[in-house]
């Protein structure tokens, strides 16, 4: 099945393309960011503390009179490219694992099966908190501990498909004329194995962004003078009484993307699944 | 059905031993000298030294482990240099709270879970089912952190019924503990209920269209028969599955609940021994937090075994 094809029932329904749509210009506004924002990302006007929106400040400004849309804009920064760059870690280093696993069976495949339900031990949340404490705070290591506390989910998904493709006659036939076993492995097992792995990885997107922004919370994340998503529910917290926008505004934004890629994950689930494509 | 058990059981202590490991050297790498916090930027090297020799921080990682191992093994969780006492004196008063909140929620989640999930197949593609699955979506993407201050701010600010944040035992007074209860359990409950409502609502989509149903249907049994005899036993298979993975969630939201609403349970204290360096403290919460998963997807196992004979004679799945 070509890409015109998942596309097209990607699109067929009105949730999915809302969300695709929604993702688009998000990352538009994040890669944009410094022509975007109305105000600088740390610009203080001490004289407008905690302003309720206004036509100056469209979603109002925080303690110290920062503009919360241009620190919501700057901030998608932060939370996307944590949120893509630990997916991309966690789904290389798993689908590698779990092709290892799948493909050489036996003792391999109970060491790394019992090593991964192990960490699946741990909430996600532990997890990070504890990798993050232990590599010490900055920007990368919290990408590698979101990264690493969520690998699991990716071993077991192509390790199954590895199992179900391993017998199939095309593999045994490139056995048959030679083929090395690296070559086995990512020419012909891979690609046949990767569909499910961009489902879990949408939904993970979703995933990282909300643990980056609870682990942020949680005060193991981002610092100032950085900030994300996180950080601003977090700072504004404080003020929820006073101020509640503060907490609310960037909320609002984090439950929006998570909601539009779980949406984008559930609508490539069905695109790629021969058996509901048919039902659409 | 013994040998099953045995089988599961062998399998989960193996993931418990590893587990120990892994929370072992993580602790172990964690920056930040546990002396030097314990006593204060002041004191002398000779100081700091003795007492790395005494709390054994030396001796290499395997030694250690095996020490620290052994002691739990024997009930014995070490010393909280934060706490100043014995973990497992903290850990006996702050391990009920999170367990009592944490089952409440669990149960919260499994019963409004189902029902919404059943009520949401039943009135497919109607607004009812529109609404409910538009809730479940939302339900599955809003971090617990923000749905705690979301509450928080409707029940405890704005309409000043429920309060900010604080905690009162069951036995000081039920009702005193509900009012405190409510908005954390409810703040933890919401994700699983909204997981459990998606699966049970498919699962009861798929079960309905069986032939089994059909023939139910046919012979002319009653529509509320064929729903609890045939459809909802049916349907609940892949909602057990679930269960182990919500208890996993739940412990993993009652971490972020009890630091917004200032609850004196496991969760808060994890986060504070880590703040502070406090390491057989993390361990041991570490320990329980692994515990409590391994043991519940441990009954789900058995649980799937009971419901689902193919299953414990080894069949594919």
């Amino acid at each position: 099945m070509g890409a015109k094809a998942v596309l097209k029932i990607l699109f067929s329904r009105k949730a999915t393309a809302i969300a695709a749509i929604f993702i688009l210009v998000l990352i538009l506004v994040a890669v944009f960011a410094d022509v975007l924002a109305p105000y600088g990302l740390n610009e203080q006007d001490l004289r407008h503390q905690k302003e309720t929106p206004s036509a100056a400040h469209l979603l109002g400004t925080d303690n110290y009179g920062r503009d919360v849309l241009s620190r919501l804009i700057y901030g998608s920064r932060i939370s996307l490219v944590v949120a893509f760059v630990s997916v991309v870690v966690a789904g290389v280093a798993g689908s590698v694992i779990g092709l290892i696993a799948g493909y050489v069976g036996g003792v391999v495949d109970g060491i790394i099966m019992r090593l991964t339900d192990a960490l699946m031990a741990f909430p996600t949340i532990v997890f990070a908190l504890g990798i993050a404490a232990a590599l010490g705070q900055s920007t990368t290591n919290l990408v590698i501990a979101i990264g690493v506390s969520t690998i699991p989910p990716y071993i077991r998904t192509i390790r199954g498909e590895v199992m179900k493709v391993r017998s199939q006659t095309y593999i045994k036939a490139s056995k048959v004329i030679g083929a090395s076993v690296p070559r086995q492995l990512f020419s012909h097992i891979l690609p046949n194995c990767v569909a499910p792995v961009i489902v879990t990885a949408s939904v993970g997107l979703g995933g990282a962004i909300m643990t980056e922004a609870t682990l942020s919370f949680l005060g193991m994340g981002i610092r100032t003078p950085d900030t994300s998503w996180g950080v601003m529910v977090s700072d504004g917290f404080e003020f929820i009484t006073s101020a509640p926008h503060l907490a609310i505004i960037p909320g609002v934004a984090i439950a929006l993307v998570v909601l539009a890629f779980n949406f984008l994950g559930d609508g490539l689930r069905d695109a790629l699944d021969p058996h509901v494509r048919g039902t659409l | 059905m013994v040998k099953y058990i045995a089988k599961k059981l062998a399998v989960s202590i193996v993931i418990l031993l590893v587990v120990s490991f892994l929370a072992f050297w993580i602790m172990s790498v964690l920056p930040g000298d546990a002396a030097l916090i314990s006593l204060g930027t002041e004191a002398t090297a000779e100081r700091i030294e003795e007492l790395r020799e005494e709390w054994g921080l030396n001796d290499p990682l395997p030694e250690r482990y095996g020490a620290w191992l052994w002691d739990i093994l024997h009930g014995d969780f070490g010393y909280s240099t934060h706490y100043k006492t014995a973990c497992s004196e903290v850990l006996a008063q702050r391990m009920p709270i999170t367990l009592l909140l944490g089952l409440i929620s669990l149960v919260i989640s499994v019963v409004f879970g189902i029902l919404f999930g059943l009520v949401a197949a039943l009135y497919r593609g109607r607004i009812l089912d529109t609404i409910v699955t538009f809730c479940a979506n939302l339900g599955v993407s809003l971090p617990v952190f923000w749905l705690g201050i979301l509450l928080t701010y409707l029940f405890a600010v704005w309409l000043r019924i429920l309060p900010v944040q604080g905690y009162q035992s069951p036995s000081e007074g039920f009702g005193g503990f509900l009012y405190f209860a409510c908005l954390p359990c409810i703040s933890m409950a919401w994700g699983s209920i909204a997981t459990i409502c998606r699966q049970t609502r498919s699962a009861v989509l798929e079960t309905l269209h069986q032939s089994h149903v059909k023939t139910a249907r046919a012979k002319g049994l009653s529509e509320g028969k064929i729903l609890s005899r045939h459809v909802l036993k049916n349907s609940l298979i892949p909602v057990i599955t679930l269960l182990g993975f919500q208890v996993r969630n739940l412990v993993g939201g009652s971490v972020v609940v009890e630091q917004i609403y200032n609850i004196p349970g496991m969760g808060r204290t994890l986060i504070q021994a880590v703040n502070s360096r406090d390491t057989d403290m993390a361990l041991a919460c570490l320990m329980i937090i692994a515990a409590i998963t391994i043991l519940s997807s441990l009954l789900v196992d058995i649980a799937y075994g009971i419901v689902d004979p193919r299953i414990r004679r080894g069949g594919s799945q």
